[in-house]
C-alpha cells in the first residue's frame, strides 16, 4: 500500500470520528480534493503558444489562439458531461456564459463582461483527456497589459499552502521560446516559475513552438531535442522545474482536431505530382496562391494555418509515402508523435501524479492533525498517533523532499554523486530502470546487481566520517529507495539450471 | 548573378576627378593628385557601413547570407553568433580573426561561420570580431555588412548600448526581427533610439514563408511604428526563397523572397548618400588642390610678366614656405590644440561616465533597499539595463559632439593659418582654405558649445551631420564598438529557489547580494564603455592628425613650388620667358575652367 492510500484510509477513519460534528466538512472537502483529477496550470510569456498547447492537452480548440494577444482571464478547463461555462466576477456571484460550436472550435461569449472585472472563468467539456487532469490556463506574463500580467501573477503565486489549498494547482507547465542566457526574458521565466508555488517536482519546462526551431526546416524537433537538452543541463532551470521538453502546440492540436475533410484535403494534394507540390511548398503564400490545384485556395489557407508549414510538409511527405493506404488515423498517429505532446502527458500523468498523491496526502494528514487539535474527541489522540507513524514511515515523501533540495543546490556532494541522486530518486523518470540508468530490457539479474552496487555506495557514504550530516541523511534516504526499488522485483528465482533434454 | 550598376556616384564628379588629377600630374603635384585619387576611390568604392542588429534567433546571419548568396555567417539552430562578422569586398574570398588581444590571425573564409558561432579559438583565445573578404558584386561599391550577436529584450537588453554605439558609427542600421511574433514594447523602443542616433534605418521582417500570417503581423508591426512616431519603413524577406531562387535561378521566386527590394534600397540609400556627402566632399577636394595649382601659375606668370616684383615676391614666398613647413612640425599650435583638447575630451567622458555610473548605482541601491530584491529581480534587472543603456547612449553621443567640437576648433585654427600663408603668397585667386573641405560654415553648433558644455543629455543629436562622420569615423569600423553581450550582464543572482514568505534575514541577504551584483555590473558596463571612448578617441585623433597634416604638407609644397617657379623666372631668359608665360597662361585658363565647375558642382548639392 502506498503512503497516499494508507492516508486515504485515515482520512477515510477520520471522517467517521467526526461525523456528524463540523470538523466533518472539511474533512470531507480535502477527501473530495484528494480524488480530484490533476490540475495543470499552462504558464509562460505572451505568444508563448500556451493557448494552442492547451487546445492539443484537451484534443479540442476550445482556448482562442490568434496571431495576437488573447488569453485575458484565468480559465479552469474541467471534464463535464455537456459544455458549459461560467463567469466569476470580482465582486458579484457567477454567472453561466454562452459556449457556442463555430465549427472544430468552441467559441466563449463573455457577453457584456469586462475581462478585468473578472476573477476567474470556468468552462466545462466533455472530454476524456480532462477527466485524468484539469487545466489552467493563464493569461501571459509580460504581457503589455498590466492588469492582465498581475492576474497571472496572483494566480501562480499566493501564500496558501499549496497542496492542501483546493484552488491550488499540482502541477505547472511553464512554456519557455528560445531564448539566450544573457535575455532578459529567461530572467522574466525564471522569476516566474520561482516566485509561483511550483517546485521543481512539479514544474515542468516545455520549449514551445518546436516545429519553429531553425526556421522550421526538416529538422526542426531534432533541434529542439539539442535545445531542450541543453536547457535540461542549465543549473538555474535545473532548480526551478523537473525537466523540460520541447513540445509543438500547433503539431498536437492539429493531431487531435484534424477533421476528416481536412484530411481529404491533404491526401488530394498529396496525390498531386511532386514537380507540381514542390513550388507551392516554398512558403505559405505560395501554397495557399497557388493556380489550378484541386483543393480551393480557402480550404489550403486553412490547412496552412491548422497544420503550420512543417506539419504541412510533413502530413504531404508521409502520405505520398503511404499512397492510398493511408488512413486519417496514421496521421494523426504522426502529428502526435511530432508534437512531444504524449511524453508531456506521461510525464504529468504518472510523475506528476504520483507525487500529487504524496503531496496531497501530506496536507490530508496535517488536515486531520489541526482537526484532532482543534476538536480533541476521544479518538483524536489515536488518529494523531496514526499521523505521526505515517509521517515517519513516507519514504515517498522523504523522496520528494530531497530531490528538491538537490535540485536547489543544498545537498553538498559532488557533480557526478548528485547526477546519481538525481536519477535515482527519480528525477529522469520513476521507473525502475530509468532510477538506475538502465535499459528498460535489461534483466531482472543485471537489475538487482546495479540497486545491489547502490544501495553498498550509499551505505559507505551513509558511514563515512567524512561525509557531512547533510549528504549522511541524504545517503540514508537513498538507501531506503534501493531497498524500495528491491522489493518491487519478483523473487529471485533458484538458480537452479535445468540441463537440456538429452538427444 | 551579377547585380546592374554597381559604381555609385555620378559621372559628373568622377569626370571632374578625373580632370583634375590629369592636371595636378601635368603640373608637377603628385602629391595633390594622390589625394584626388584617394577621393575617387571614396566616391567610387569608399566603405558604407551596414549594420545588421536585432534579437536573437530573428535570422540576421541568415539575411546577410542570402544577400550576398554565400553562407559566411553562421546560422544554426541551436548555437548563437557569437561575436559580429564584418564582410567587405575583396578580390578573392579571404578572412581573419581579430583576437580579444587585437592580434589579428588568417583562416580559412570557409570556417568563417565557425568562429563567428563559437567566438574563440578553442580554449587558446577569445574573439573580438570576424573579417571577411568576398569577391561578390554587391559589396563592389564598398557596402561592408557587419553582421552582430542579437540582443535579448530590446533597449532593455544587456548590450543595448554597445549596440547604439556601433549604430551611432554605421553608415545605415537594418533592424530585423521574424513573423513569429509582432514587436515587442522593448523592440519598439530600440528603434526609437536608433532612429534618434542612426538616421538611415530599415527594418526588416524575416521568414516570412513560413507564417502565414506574416501580412498581418506586418500591419500590426506598421501600427507599432506610426505610433511611436517612427517613420521608418519594413521590408519582408524569406532568405529561404532567396537560397532556393539563387540555386535553380529562378527569378520570380528571388522578387518573391523580396530581396532585390532590399538590394535596391540599400543601393538607393548609398547613392543618396555618396551624392550627399562624397561628391560633395570630392568637388571640394578638386576646389582646394586647383586653387593651389591655379595659385603657382599665377605666382609665375606674375614672376615671369613683372620681372621688378620679383625680390619683393621671393622675400614673401621664403616666409611662405616657413610659416607651412612650421605647421608640420609638432610645435605648431594646431597638434598642441589636438593634443589639450582630446585629453580634454578624455577626462571628461571618463568623470562622466563615473558620474553617471555613481547616479545610477545610488538609484538601483534606493530601489534594492525599498523592496525585497529577490521579487522583484526580474524587474529589477531590465529597468537596471535600460537606465544603464540611456546613461551610455547619452554619454556617447555626449561626448562625440565633444569631438565635433575639437575637431571644429582645429579646423578654425588652421583655417586662420592658411589664410595667413595665402595673404603672403599672395596669388590672385581667391584659395578657399584647407580646412573649407569640411565646411565648418555651415555647421549649427547647438547649444552653449565647446569644451565648457557641460555633460548633458545630448539625445537627438545626430553624429551623422556632423563634421567627424564626413572626415574621421567612416574609417572606424562599428563591428569593433560591438562589446560581446557576455561581458557586461547581471546574473541571476537569486536561482536558488528562495524560501517563502518575507524574512528578514533573508531579504537582507538578498539586497547585500543584489547591491553587490549591481556594482559589480555597472563597473564592467563602465569599463566596456571606457574602451569604447578610448578606441573612439585615439581613432578620431589620429585621422584629425593626419588629416592636417596632410594639407599642412601640401601648402609647404605649394609654396615650395612658387618659390622655385619664381627663381625660374628670375632666371629666364627673355624668349624663354614669353613664351613660359604664354604657357601659364593656358594652363590657368584651364584650370580655372575646372575650378568655376568644381564649384558649380559644389554649389548644386545641397548638404
Amino acid at each position: 500500500m502506498t503512503f497516499a492510500d494508507r492516508a486515504r484510509t485515515l482520512l477515510a477513519e477520520a471522517v467517521t470520528a467526526y461525523r456528524g460534528r463540523p470538523a466533518e466538512r472539511r474533512l470531507l472537502a480535502v477527501t473530495r480534493h484528494m480524488d480530484e483529477p490533476l490540475r495543470v496550470a499552462i504558464a509562460g510569456r505572451v505568444k508563448a503558444g500556451k493557448s494552442t498547447l492547451l487546445n492539443a492537452l484537451v484534443g479540442q480548440r476550445v482556448a482562442a489562439t490568434d496571431a495576437g494577444e488573447c488569453t485575458r482571464v484565468v480559465t479552469w478547463y474541467t471534464h463535464g458531461e455537456q459544455p458549459s461555462a461560467s463567469a466569476h466576477p470580482r465582486d458579484a456571484e457567477p454567472r453561466p456564459l454562452r459556449l457556442e460550436p463555430r465549427g472544430t472550435a468552441l467559441v466563449l461569449d463573455l457577453g457584456d463582461l469586462r475581462a478585468d472585472d473578472l476573477n476567474e472563468l470556468r468552462v466545462e467539456i466533455p472530454s476524456s483527456w480532462l477527466t485524468r487532469m484539469t487545466l489552467v490556463d493563464t493569461p501571459g506574463m509580460g504581457s503589455l497589459s498590466e492588469s492582465v500580467a498581475r492576474q497571472a501573477q496572483e494566480f501562480l503565486a499566493g501564500d496558501t499552502d499549496r497542496a492542501a489549498d483546493p484552488d491550488g494547482v499540482d502541477a505547472v507547465v511553464y512554456l519557455l521560446r528560445q531564448l539566450h542566457a544573457t535575455d532578459v526574458d529567461f530572467l522574466e521565466v525564471l522569476s516566474d516559475a520561482q516566485f509561483s508555488h511550483s517546485t521543481p517536482v512539479n514544474a515542468v519546462g516545455v520549449l514551445s513552438r518546436s516545429d519553429e526551431v531553425g526556421g522550421g526546416g526538416p529538422d526542426a524537433i531534432e533541434q529542439a531535442q539539442r535545445i531542450a537538452t541543453r536547457y535540461r543541463d542549465d543549473p538555474r532551470l535545473r532548480s526551478l522545474v523537473q525537466t523540460v521538453l520541447p513540445v509543438s502546440g500547433l503539431l498536437g492540436e492539429a493531431g487531435a482536431t484534424l477533421r476528416p475533410e481536412e484530411f481529404a484535403d491533404l491526401m488530394r494534394l498529396a496525390g498531386l505530382p511532386a514537380e507540381t507540390t514542390a513550388p507551392m511548398l516554398l512558403s505559405a503564400d505560395r501554397f495557399v496562391a497557388a493556380p489550378s490545384v484541386p483543393v480551393p485556395a480557402d480550404r489550403r489557407h486553412r490547412l496552412v494555418r491548422v497544420l503550420g508549414m512543417y506539419g504541412l510538409r510533413l502530413s504531404l511527405d508521409a502520405l505520398r509515402q503511404r499512397g492510398a493506404a493511408a488512413r486519417r488515423g496514421d496521421l494523426v498517429a504522426l502529428l502526435t508523435r511530432r508534437s512531444g505532446l504524449p511524453e508531456l502527458r506521461r510525464l504529468l500523468l504518472t510523475q506528476f501524479a504520483e507525487r500529487r498523491d504524496v503531496l496531497k496526502a501530506d496536507s490530508a494528514l496535517r488536515a486531520i492533525d489541526a482537526v484532532t487539535r482543534a476538536d480533541p474527541i476521544d479518538a483524536a489522540p489515536w488518529l494523531r498517533q496514526q499521523v505521526e507513524r505515517l509521517r515517519v514511515s513516507a519514504h515517498e515523501l522523504a523522496e520528494i523532499r530531497l530531490l528538491t533540495e538537490l535540485r536547489t543546490g543544498l545537498v553538498p556532494a559532488a557533480p557526478d554523486q548528485l547526477a546519481h541522486m538525481d536519477r535515482l530518486l527519480g528525477g529522469e523518470g520513476s521507473a525502475v530502470g530509468t532510477r538506475l540508468g538502465l535499459p528498460p530490457e535489461a534483466p531482472d539479474a543485471e537489475v538487482r546487481a546495479a540497486i545491489a552496487a547502490s544501495h553498498g555506495y550509499w551505505r559507505r557514504v551513509a558511514h563515512s566520517p567524512l561525509s557531512e550530516p547533510v549528504l549522511v541523511r541524504a545517503a540514508e534516504v537513498l538507501m531506503r529507495t534501493c531497498e524500495g526499488l528491491a522489493a518491487t522485483l519478483p523473487p529471485a528465482r533458484a538458480t537452479v539450471r535445468v540441463a537440456p533434454p538429452p538427444e | 548573378m551579377s547585380f546592374p550598376g554597381t559604381v555609385i556616384g555620378s559621372d559628373q564628379i568622377l569626370q571632374l576627378l578625373d580632370q583634375a588629377i590629369t592636371e595636378t600630374n601635368r603640373l608637377g603635384r603628385q602629391d595633390l593628385a594622390g589625394r584626388l585619387t584617394a577621393q575617387r576611390d571614396q566616391v567610387t568604392s569608399g566603405a558604407w557601413h551596414v549594420l545588421v542588429a536585432g534579437e536573437f534567433k530573428k535570422g540576421k546571419s541568415a539575411l546577410v547570407n542570402a544577400l550576398l548568396g554565400v553562407p559566411v555567417c553562421g546560422t544554426d539552430a541551436v548555437a548563437f553568433t557569437a561575436v559580429p562578422t564584418i564582410i567587405r569586398y575583396g578580390p578573392a574570398p579571404a578572412a581573419e580573426v581579430v583576437l580579444d588581444s587585437g592580434q589579428r590571425r588568417t583562416i580559412d573564409p570557409a570556417q568563417a561561420a565557425r568562429y563567428a558561432t563559437e567566438g574563440a579559438i578553442g580554449e587558446e583565445a577569445r574573439l573580438e570580431s570576424v573579417e571577411v573578404a568576398l569577391p561578390r558584386e554587391l559589396l563592389r561599391g564598398g557596402l561592408v555588412l557587419i553582421d552582430t550577436p542579437g540582443i535579448g529584450g530590446g533597449f532593455a537588453a544587456a548590450a543595448a548600448a554597445s549596440t547604439m554605439r556601433a549604430m551611432s558609427l554605421a553608415d545605415a542600421v537594418l533592424v530585423v526581427s521574424d513573423a513569429s511574433q509582432e514587436y515587442t514594447a522593448a523592440e519598439v523602443e530600440l528603434l526609437r533610439r536608433a532612429a534618434e542616433i542612426c538616421p538611415r534605418l530599415l527594418c526588416v521582417l524575416t521568414k516570412v514563408d513560413f507564417y502565414p500570417e506574416w501580412q498581418r503581423i506586418l500591419e500590426i508591426n506598421k501600427g507599432h511604428l506610426r505610433r511611436a512616431g517612427l517613420t521608418v519603413d519594413i521590408l519582408p524577406v524569406s532568405s529561404v526563397l532567396r537560397d532556393t531562387a539563387l540555386q535553380s535561378g529562378d527569378q520570380p521566386l528571388n522578387a518573391e523572397s523580396g530581396f532585390p527590394a532590399l538590394v535596391n534600397r540599400l543601393r538607393a540609400q548609398l547613392a543618396a548618400q555618396r551624392e550627399a556627402v562624397s561628391s560633395t566632399r570630392a568637388a571640394e577636394a578638386v576646389q582646394s588642390s586647383l586653387a593651389q595649382v591655379a595659385g603657382t601659375l599665377d605666382v609665375e606668370h606674375a614672376a615671369l610678366t613683372r620681372p621688378e616684383e620679383q625680390a619683393a615676391t621671393l622675400q614673401r614666398l621664403d616666409q611662405a614656405r616657413e610659416r607651412a613647413t612650421g605647421l608640420r612640425t609638432p610645435d605648431a599650435r594646431w597638434q598642441h590644440v589636438i593634443n589639450d583638447r582630446f585629453a580634454d575630451v578624455q577626462s571628461r567622458a571618463d568623470e562622466d561616465l563615473q558620474a553617471r555610473m555613481r547616479r545610477l548605482e545610488q538609484e538601483a541601491s534606493d530601489r534594492i533597499k525599498a523592496g525585497d530584491p529577490a521579487r522583484e529581480w526580474a524587474e529589477i534587472v531590465p529597468w537596471l539595463y535600460q537606465r544603464t543603456n540611456e546613461e551610455l547612449t547619452d554619454a556617447h553621443t555626449q561626448m562625440m559632439k565633444l569631438i565635433n567640437d575639437v575637431v571644429e576648433e582645429v579646423g578654425r585654427l588652421f583655417d586662420g593659418e592658411v589664410a595667413m600663408i595665402g595673404q603672403l603668397t599672395g596669388g590672385g585667386y581667391q584659395r578657399p582654405t584647407a580646412g573649407d573641405g569640411l565646411r565648418l560654415d555651415q555647421l549649427s553648433i547647438r547649444g552653449p558649445g565647446k569644451l565648457e558644455l557641460g555633460m548633458h543629455a545630448a539625445r537627438g543629436w545626430s553624429l551623422s551631420s556632423s563634421v567627424v562622420t564626413t572626415l574621421v569615423v567612416a574609417t572606424l569600423h562599428p563591428g569593433f564598438l560591438v562589446v560581446l553581450p557576455i561581458t557586461a550582464a547581471l546574473g541571476t543572482v537569486f536561482a536558488v529557489k528562495a524560501v517563502h514568505g518575507f524574512k528578514t534575514a533573508r531579504v537582507e541577504a538578498a539586497r547585500t547580494e543584489a547591491l553587490r551584483s549591481v556594482a559589480g555590473y555597472l563597473n564592467q558596463a563602465r569599463v566596456d564603455a571606457n574602451r569604447a571612448v578610448q578606441n573612439i578617441l585615439r581613432h578620431n585623433r589620429a585621422q584629425i592628425r593626419d588629416y592636417y597634416l596632410d594639407r599642412a604638407t601640401e601648402l609647404a609644397m605649394t609654396a615650395q613650388a612658387e618659390h622655385a617657379a619664381t627663381v625660374r623666372a628670375v632666371h629666364a631668359d627673355r624668349s624663354s620667358a614669353q613664351q613660359r608665360a604664354s604657357q601659364t597662361a593656358t594652363d590657368l585658363a584651364r584650370v580655372t575652367t575646372l575650378l568655376d565647375e568644381a564649384g558649380r558642382v559644389r554649389g548644386v548639392r545641397p548638404r
